[in-house]
């Protein structure tokens, strides 16, 4: 077996918005184990990227505040520690790469010394050092004549070379657990493709954990060992990656899988159609009661809406969780 | 189907467009910017071209250089017959009726201070397309009713939609003036995927239901071969290779438009296949590297490739493609 290495449990953050109160993170649970990428998919506004930054403790106080719950990582709970202790596994033991990879950089300062700044936080290295080991991590990320990089900054760079010092600098201090927040999203697809084996290449290296958020089903389909879909600010379905592509059990994931084009349809053109989720995503402040996905669900039907609360996240078959009081068998999920 | 299935309704003869670049102490011309570079095409009515490439290859460009909201540097663009290059001003308002465009973000192309209404309004009065009120109303209501928007939206403001119902408002908006044209630029990559999928759904029915003409650019070549009859691929300026949709996903003939295809995700874990990683990145289009300019990342490029740039070839009427080495077979 994999050995565990971070588990969220139960874990609730609440934004306190001029619309009210609303729960961007609505008791999520989910573990990641060493070497394994965990992919947490979902729209925009579903409550994926809160749930990064509430692991990493980054939710500002007093409008967003973690309410509930607990992250355990090598035996401690996060939520727990004091800031200073929070700190020292912030970015060193729990790196993180963020999808803009220009707002994420320091415009001033070379991109060397953005690293060693880094390196030196965290360790206690000389200035040579940390002059060497970031050249090593340029290399490691495949930046070429890192000597000479290390002196550019960061509009210097292309958008692909951004994100590598960006992974450079998250792995600096060798982290066990990665987060990436739609790490490859700005990019386009053949530079895309050249992070994501990056990505592979260095979690195999490295033995990270990785937790992956995006909203690209293709890209999960291709890193994920673990899938969790978010919408509303819960996971509605987690499974394996196998499970959930071919046998989708909450009917939102099976409308995301069905509204992607697929490269293979031999249809006359005329009579192309894509199949799509009625409505939109609803606003956190004015989710309905019962479950959040009825108003757009084709298979909702009377208890969906109330009496019988909010489904809870349950195993409908081994090792295949989902949200719904009336899941899809595998056959109709076809 | 129509009498004119065949009958091409935009076509573009050489087009170029250069940015110059000043530099030095009297601000002279010291190089430029080959954004568009020698491109030719053409669409038939009805039918969409699909155009994909990867950011900075020029695509944004060359669809607003065939509005002329960029004024191209050489070339033709006849339109219905008309080169519309020669155009005045006045001439090119009457065309720009027939020729709509559809941007990316409607977060930006929407005015925040303007309800549905007036910002469906303004090009029916610019283009006088209404004597009276309630001739006006009823295209309105027309309108919504093509996009699917509930009548009660006149009275809004965009910020009271969200991404997917703003876009539908600009294609409504495109919609407005009976175009014949419509270029789409990048005009769902912004959307959720579900939501992408609405919208991309009203694009194909629309163009049915009136008989519409697109030229579709976007960087997702999924979707892009889902929407198009014919698909361009552009690399630094220049279209690598032309062909149908299916066939430029069986039968692809450019490395690059190889690479591409297998660059993309493809959501299903039991799909392995083998993928070209490319090397490096685009290079400048300032001074675009010598012969083929996608040589310095290619995996089969030769001498002959650094220095001359390759005519095209014609494997049918509707495939051609510009290169030496041309993949042989798809399983190559």
């Amino acid at each position: 077996m994999f050995e565990k290495i971070l588990t969220v449990k139960n874990l609730i953050t609440q934004f306190n918005t001029e619309q009210g109160l609303i729960k961007p993170v609505n008791d999520i649970s989910f573990e990641v184990y060493k070497g394994k990428t965990l992919g947490i998919v979902g729209e925009s506004g579903s409550g994926k990227s809160m749930t990064a930054l509430s692991i990493m403790r980054l939710i500002a106080p007093p409008i967003g505040e973690i309410i509930g719950g607990n992250i355990f990582f090598e035996d401690k709970d996060l939520l727990q520690l004091s800031d200073k202790e929070m700190r020292a596994i912030r970015g060193n033991k729990i790196g993180m790469i963020f999808q803009e990879p220009m707002t994420s950089l320091n415009p001033v300062f070379t991109v060397g010394y953005q690293i060693k700044e880094a390196l030196t936080l965290h360790q206690e290295i000389s200035f040579k050092d940390a002059k060497e080991q970031t050249i090593g991590l340029l290399k490691l990320v495949g930046i070429p004549a890192p000597e000479k990089r290390i002196h550019e900054y960061p509009h210097q760079l292309s958008g692909g070379m951004r994100q590598r010092i960006m992974i450079a600098m998250a792995l600096s201090s060798k982290p066990s657990v990665l987060i990436a927040d739609e790490p490859t999203t700005a990019l386009d697809v053949t530079i895309q493709a050249q992070i994501l084996e990056l990505m592979v290449k260095l979690q195999e290296e490295l033995n990270m954990g990785i937790i992956l958020i995006t909203h690209d089903l293709g890209v999960v389909a291709e890193m994920c060992h673990e899938v969790a879909v978010m919408y509303g600010g819960r996971i509605v379905e987690q499974a394996s990656v196998q499970d959930l592509f071919t046998c989708p059990k909450h009917p939102y994931t099976r409308g995301l899988l069905a509204s992607i084009p697929s490269l293979e349809v031999g249809k006359d053109h005329t009579q192309r159609r894509l199949e799509t989720i009625k409505g939109t995503v609803p606003a956190l402040n004015k989710l309905p009661l019962g479950c959040s996905f009825q108003d757009r669900c084709y298979n909702v039907q009377a208890d969906c809406r109330g009496e019988r609360g909010t489904p809870s996240l349950e195993e409908k078959s081994p090792g295949h969780l989902a949200a719904c009081f009336h899941p899809l068998n595998d056959i109709a999920s076809k | 189907m129509l009498a004119s299935e065949n009958e091409i309704l935009l076509e573009v003869k050489n087009l170029s467009k250069y940015f110059p670049i000043r530099g030095g102490i009297l601000n002279k011309p010291v190089g430029a910017v080959h954004a568009v570079d020698n491109v030719s095409f053409s669409i038939k009515k009805g039918e969409t071209l699909g155009l994909v490439g990867e950011s900075g290859c020029g695509k944004s460009t060359l669809g607003k250089t065939l509005l002329r909201l960029i004024e191209p540097s050489a070339g033709q663009i006849i339109f219905d017959g008309i080169d519309i290059t020669q155009l005045n001003t006045r001439e090119m308002r009457s065309i720009r009726q027939k020729i709509q465009l559809i941007f990316q973000d409607p977060y930006a192309s929407l005015n925040p201070r303007m309800t549905v209404n007036a910002i469906l309004s303004e090009p029916l009065k610019i283009h006088r397309l209404y004597t009276t009120l309630e001739e006006k109303n009823k295209r309105l209501y027309e309108l919504l009713d093509y996009v699917q928007l509930p009548k009660e939206a006149l009275n809004k403001y965009p910020h009271e939609f969200s991404g997917g119902q703003r876009q539908r408002i600009c294609i409504a908006r495109a919609l407005a003036v009976k175009p014949q044209f419509i270029v789409c630029d990048e005009s769902v990559s912004a959307l959720d995927v579900s939501i992408q999928a609405q919208v991309i759904n009203l694009l194909m029915d629309l163009q049915q239901e009136l008989g519409l003409t697109y030229l579709f650019i976007a960087h997702d070549l999924k979707v892009v071969e889902f929407i198009s009859h014919q698909v361009a691929v552009m690399y630094l300026g220049k279209i690598v290779e032309k062909a149908v949709a299916e066939d430029i996903y069986r039968n692809p003939k450019h490395p690059y438009t190889k690479a591409l295809l297998s660059a993309i995700p493809i959501p299903d874990p039991n799909h392995r296949k083998e993928r070209i990683i490319l090397k490096g990145d685009v290079p400048s289009p300032i001074s675009p590297p010598t012969g083929c300019h996608f040589h310095p990342r290619c995996w089969k490029a030769s001498a002959v490739c650094q220095e001359v740039y390759p005519e095209e070839i014609y494997i049918n009427e509707q495939h051609w493609f510009r290169c030496y080495h041309p993949i042989k077979d798809n399983n190559e």
